[in-house]
């Protein structure tokens, strides 16, 4: 293995820890997030429309990072 | 969820948008900033960023999707924060954080006075300002800080509150009409 691979190997690693983190971070938040638009709703319907959008905002931003990484 | 059954829920009082306008603006800001800042670099020290290009970009997206749940954690903190306008009563959610959250309720016949304050430029331009609920027989105020619309928020609370008192005259006539008690 020479250098160049060796720091390409090492950095894929270290990017591959941090989305993990990152990922636990956002699924913890999410949950949060979740609750308070569950238990707080009051009837109102924007509240399931910003549950929709952050969701699949959440999940086009992950598959883009996750496209990068693999 | 305080609402008793059959309560209807007339209005929803909210603070202004551009209160959350003001507390997400930064937000861009930082999402932009991983661009600027490596447009900087290359400006001064041209191709040094090449080899990290793929890299960068799965952490400049990692950094957007941080930056997207923290604008919905901002947007909840604003929008749980309300008043709810019922045909019995006011419901007040206070959410001064995630985890930080008051409610209290005021019967509607209960109300005394509603006052509204509009102070300085910015809450003229805009048209917010504060709602106080005084009630009878307590030093407690209600008070919802740079409610939108307060003048048309404080029309509706009144004329629902008109319309709960005449109900009560009128089971209260009726009562003694029908010489129920007697």
């Amino acid at each position: 293995m020479n250098t160049y691979s060796q720091v390409a190997t090492l950095s894929n690693t270290v990017l591959m820890w941090v989305f993990g983190i990152v990922c636990i971070g956002v699924i913890l938040m999410s949950l949060l997030l979740w609750y308070h638009w569950t238990r707080y709703n009051m009837k109102d319907p924007v509240i399931s429309f910003a549950q929709i959008v952050y969701f699949l905002g959440l999940f086009i931003l992950l598959f883009i990072t996750l496209t990068l990484l693999l | 969820m305080v609402l008793d059954d059959n309560e209807t829920i007339l209005l929803y009082v909210r603070k202004h948008w551009i209160l959350f306008v003001v507390h997400v603006a930064p937000l861009f800001f930082l999402a932009l900033l991983p661009i600027i800042f490596p447009a900087l670099i290359d400006i001064f020290l041209p191709q040094s960023l090449e080899r990290f290009q793929d890299a960068g970009w799965a952490l400049y997206f990692m950094w957007l999707t941080i930056l997207w749940v923290w604008g919905f954690l901002l947007w909840t903190e604003y929008y749980l924060d309300v008043w709810i306008l019922t045909d019995r009563k006011i419901i007040s959610a206070d959410q001064k954080s995630l985890f930080n959250r008051q409610m209290s309720t005021l019967e509607l016949e209960k109300i005394q006075d509603i006052s509204i304050e509009v102070n300085g430029f910015i809450e003229t331009m805009f048209g917010y300002g504060t709602i106080r609920v005084q009630t009878a027989g307590e030093v407690r105020k209600f008070a919802l800080e740079d409610a939108y619309h307060p003048e048309e928020a404080k029309q509706i609370i009144m004329g629902t509150q008109e319309k709960v008192r005449e109900d009560i005259l009128k089971r209260q006539s009726a009562y003694i009409r029908d010489g129920i008690g007697y």
